[in-house]
């Protein structure tokens, strides 16, 4: 039981590690990646980004993971935990 | 409708109690008279700079009609109170709950040769909030077009009758969700005029309001730091510019935040009406102790209960199952509830 969950929990840290690594990169934000919450949200209050990173935000997630990103959901990219859940949806 | 104190969690009884605003809130449109907290208008040449040294948000980038989410932090790095900065060229307006008045003034003191003027504007103004879908058109249908079309964390002024609005939003509550603030004598015109437009409106009271923030994961100083926990610990990373080489208590907050073992997270539980009181204990699935619960509610959107807490910096992740008070659960993504797809998570 423990070794599972340990499992899980390693799995999404290093998920999360690397949306996060993805946005800063990517959005060339002034940031480290222990400065950035997981649950934070992306756009208006939070991190305040724009439409404009949206955009990039989507090409990036979709080039990282190999996958289509939906454009009419508003939830996965609400904050980097938002996008791991899309992806680990998307695995399964 | 009260409640016995921030850190008591709210009972199924009370939800039921709370149903129909909480109901209005989530599908309409509630009104809260919020104005007991706390507004300073804070002016003068040296204002930007000096709100800029005491605040750990970077002022200097925040424009005028902007509204800054931030906090400020006594000498050693502690958490005073977290506060909205209304954005101008040359004045500011400074709004927290009533239950940090003291820290916002505590934190609120230029020095001496700081050209900078600080107005208590305390029960000379009014504030009242709305909040829900039906909100989105309110300040428009009362204002006129000087306010449509805002952004979130933006404000505007317009006349009503002789008053002068200034209304902003903020949407803590949910993507819909905006204030008015203008002087008090002209409150009974300003409510007349809500209500107007909005006859349908349902009184809520503060207390609602800490539900709906738990919902949406909004920031609430009063429950969601029991144990005084780190605010970097509590997530409030956004609420902090790392790149600004100074600002009051930077030094201690950052040392502070370094020894933090704790990560804030939210749980789902499965399907039960039991709330987990504040620092009841959380177990993972072998009954290890990885953390404790900060604050809890029972969800009428969800049907469930839900909670933020503080689990152990290794072991915080989504998906992992926890068992609270017997009750399991598992932890998942902020925010509980998203206004705009009207949808639970």
């Amino acid at each position: 039981m423990q070794q599972t969950v340990l499992a899980l929990v390693s799995e999404r840290k290093k998920l999360v590690s690397t949306i996060k690594d993805l946005v800063i990169e990517n959005l060339e934000l002034d940031l480290e990646p222990h400065q950035v919450d997981e649950d934070c949200p992306l756009f208006g209050v939070g991190l305040a980004l724009d439409s404009i990173d949206a955009l990039q935000l989507v090409l990036s997630v979709e080039r990282e993971f190999d996958m289509t990103v939906p454009t009419d959901d508003v939830t996965i990219f609400r904050s980097i935990n938002t996008i791991a859940d899309f992806i680990e949806r998307s695995k399964d | 409708m009260t409640m016995q104190n921030a850190n008591t969690p709210l009972s199924f009884e009370t939800v039921q109690e709370m149903s129909a605003a909480y109901d209005a809130v989530r599908s309409r449109i509630g009104l809260t008279d919020i104005s007991d907290w706390a507004k300073l208008k804070v002016t003068g040449y040296d204002a930007r700079e000096f709100l800029d040294r005491v605040l750990t948000g970077n002022m200097q980038q925040l424009g005028e009609n902007e509204i800054l989410h931030t906090m400020a932090l006594d000498a050693d790095g502690n958490f005073l109170t977290d506060i909205q900065v209304l954005g101008g060229f040359e004045d500011f307006i400074l709004l927290t709950p009533a239950d940090r008045a003291d820290a916002l003034a505590a934190a609120i003191k230029p020095d001496a040769d700081e050209e900078v003027e600080v107005v208590d504007l305390g029960r000379d103004y009014c504030l009242i909030r709305v909040d829900g879908p039906e909100s989105a058109d309110l300040p428009m249908a009362i204002l006129g077009g000087a306010v449509a079309g805002m952004r979130i964390m933006a404000f505007a002024e317009a006349d009503l009758g002789d008053a002068t609005v200034t209304v902003g939003r903020i949407g803590t509550t949910g993507e819909y969700g905006y204030f008015f603030l203008t002087d008090a004598s002209s409150r009974d015109t300003l409510l007349a005029a809500i209500r107007a437009e909005a006859p349908d409106v349902v009184d809520c009271t503060a207390d609602l309001h800490r539900l709906l923030q738990l919902e949406t994961r909004g920031f609430n100083a009063s429950a969601d730091r029991p144990g005084g926990e780190h605010p970097l610990e509590a997530g409030l990373h956004w609420m902090v510019d790392f790149q600004k080489p100074e600002f009051v208590g930077k030094d201690g907050f950052f040392a502070r935040a370094k020894e933090a073992p704790h990560h804030m997270v939210c749980i789902a539980l499965d399907e039960t009406r039991v709330v987990p009181e504040t620092k009841t204990q959380i177990l993972d699935g072998d009954g290890n102790d990885v953390g404790y619960v900060a604050n809890a509610a029972w969800s009428p959107t969800l049907e469930t209960s839900i909670c933020l807490a503080y689990l152990k910096r290794d072991m915080a992740a989504v998906g992992l199952p926890v068992s609270i008070a017997g009750q399991s659960g598992r932890v998942v993504s902020a925010p509980f509830f998203i206004t705009k797809s009207n949808s639970a998570r």
